[in-house]
């Protein structure tokens, strides 16, 4: 089986490995993917779940944080790489061509206007880009106020029968909770920096 | 005064030459968002006021302009300042500590609070890349490192600036005159308000938001500059109050501030009118001062707006601003990318574009004669 890579070029991610090629499903045959190409991990359905790894490892993945929910995979730090087996059960898949971040910035009646971050090209200037109310996730509605982060995605869903229909995700991220360990963590190292460079007034 | 034109072959060719040792500049950065202020206070020493980077490089500016006149960070850079932290103002600013070894760093007082530690320490988990918290992170982490053994890291920094305070000061030597640079804020009041502030944005579990600064601030450090008998007033973000204790209006009614009409006033927060105080003008500028501005094209309505231009306009004849407000064409994308944007976007452009760039330089000896060259798509407004 080929491997999908040929059928178009993705803009070059100089952050990113991964990107470099499209981000391959559970549902492809990867026993004639080279080796590198078993990055991905455990699909899950928790979008909230909290980061692993090390912050240097999401980094250098460049996907870390990053979850598209409902469209079957979740990116992650490749701590956990799950090797699949050679004959998976078919899925559809989600090709991404251009992802960003972005920040609410104001909100108006029917629309949004945000500044997104190009996460596929990062020499790209910063854009300011109005979009549909409408185009929100019921489940993200609640979560859309001005400094609301999301990240947005663009590509290609992939049918069973290799039929592709282009799309954009969009997704509200949300802060997993702070565990009582983190925010003493956070406390203490607040406490060092004060301890170090604090000047009492 | 008359401006020396925009990009001439003259003024091109003029533009990677130093200064005279005996010569003031002022010069503003701005590439659509971010702001960067260089300054040459005679006898090869330089101060740095804010940061910003270069589109695409992620460079910050300061660091290569000196680069470009042939200069080194690390003989010439004395002092930087940090005059609040948001995104626009802070991003570059740990590279330009980084290569300045013997500056000293000064940055408002508020961000010596408990509250701001806290979001600083929180920032190696906010859930986005490169927040403004980050950026002080860094520089904390390179005076940590710097702060020789058995020596509290505080012992070098950062100067924690209040209102009045002389940051920095160069006696004269031959024909280069003395040179000053004092905080003009935050006030005692600003403080106690910022931190207050700072206590609501701690970290809490729920939606991830990122602060989006589309405010002036209270808590900013204004700057006042003295060149022998020539003065600069940098205004940074701070607002203009009507509570009398902070704000433009603690300045203008304070007792201990240097006395004294400034010649070159960079406009606060990008022009806009919450940041004006009409009394500034009158009482700390000379006449037709030279005024500069970066834009901030960001949000609904981007700076400064056409009435802000008409309100500069209408107190200064030379007034520069190092961008227009307006955006740019965004990048070309792949071209089903290109499709989908044009089906899902109702409207989109770039926000930073090329590092426009408004340099000031004077004499000492006749501080009302400026000479402004224009750079990277800066301009007379
Ligand atoms: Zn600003």
């Amino acid at each position: 089986m080929a491997a999908p890579t040929a059928k178009f070029n993705p803009v070059q991610d100089a952050r990113s490995e991964t990107l470099r090629r499209p981000i391959a499903s559970l549902g492809e045959s990867l026993a004639d993917q080279p080796h590198d190409q078993f990055e991905f991990v455990v699909p899950s359905l928790s979008p909230e779940r909290p980061l692993e790894g090390t912050e240097a490892e999401n980094q250098t993945n460049g996907i870390a944080r990053e979850t598209f929910s409902g469209i079957g995979y979740e990116a992650r730090p490749a701590r956990r790489i799950l090797r699949l087996p050679t004959a998976p059960v078919p899925r559809e898949r989600f090709i991404v061509l251009q992802k960003w971040e972005g920040t609410v910035i104001s909100i108006e009646k029917d629309e949004f206007t945000a500044v997104v971050r190009d996460l596929t090209n990062p020499r790209h200037p910063e854009e300011q880009v109005t979009l549909l109310l409408g185009d929100v996730a019921d489940g993200d509605r609640q979560l859309l106020a001005p400094g609301a982060i999301f990240y947005w995605a663009m590509g290609y869903k992939v049918n069973l029968f290799g039929g592709r229909e282009r799309v954009a995700s969009l997704r509200f991220r949300r802060l997993p909770a702070l565990t009582a360990r983190d925010l003493r963590d956070i406390r203490r190292e607040a406490e060092r920096l004060r301890e170090l460079f604090g000047e009492t007034r | 005064m008359k401006p020396n034109g925009s990009a001439s072959s003259l003024a091109k060719r003029a533009r990677h030459e130093p200064p005279a040792p005996d010569e003031a500049e002022v010069s503003l950065f701005g590439p659509g968002i971010g702001e960067s202020a260089v300054v040459h206070l005679g006898g090869g020493d330089w101060i740095v006021i804010d940061s910003c980077v270069e589109t695409g490089t992620r460079e910050p500016v300061a660091v290569k302009y000196l680069a470009n006149l042939g200069l080194h960070s690390e003989h010439s850079l004395r002092l930087i300042i940090v005059s609040h932290w948001h995104d626009d103002h802070i991003r570059g600013i740990s590279s330009v500590l980084q290569a300045a070894p013997h500056a000293v760093i000064a940055c408002s007082a508020a961000l010596n609070s408990d509250e701001f530690f806290q979001l600083t320490a929180f920032s190696r988990r906010a859930m986005t890349e490169w927040p403004g918290t980050a950026e002080f992170e860094a520089v904390l982490a390179i005076l940590e490192q710097r702060a020789p053994a058995g020596v509290r890291p505080a012992a070098i920094g950062p100067t924690w600036a209040v209102a009045n305070q002389r940051l920095w000061q160069r006696s004269a030597t031959g024909s280069i005159p003395s040179a000053e640079v004092y905080a003009l804020s935050p006030s005692a009041a600003a403080l106690t308000l910022a931190i207050n502030g700072f206590a609501d944005m701690l970290p809490v579990a729920g939606p991830a938001r990122k602060l989006v600064a589309l405010t002036p601030n209270q808590a900013a450090v204004a700057v006042w500059i003295v060149f022998g008998s020539f003065n600069i007033l940098l205004g940074s973000d701070l607002e203009a109050s009507t509570n009398p204790l902070i704000g433009w209006h603690a300045i203008i009614t304070s007792q201990a501030r240097p006395t004294g009409l400034a010649h070159v006033f960079k406009v606060p927060h990008h022009g806009s009118d919450d940041a004006d105080e009409p009394a500034v003008w009158t009482t700390m500028l000379v006449p037709n001062p030279c005024a500069v501005l970066t834009p901030f094209i960001k949000g609904p309505s981007p700076l400064p707006r056409p009435t802000d231009i008409s309100r500069l306009k209408a107190r200064t004849n030379e007034l520069y601003c190092t961008a227009a407000p307006k955006g740019w064409a965004p990048p070309r994308r792949d071209p089903a990318v290109e499709r989908t944007l044009r089906e899902t976007v109702r409207a989109r452009r770039a926000i930073s574009g090329p590092m426009g760039h408004v340099r000031i330089r004077a004499q000492h000896s006749a501080p009302n004669s400026l000479q402004v060259d224009l750079f990277n798509g800066a301009h007379r407004l």
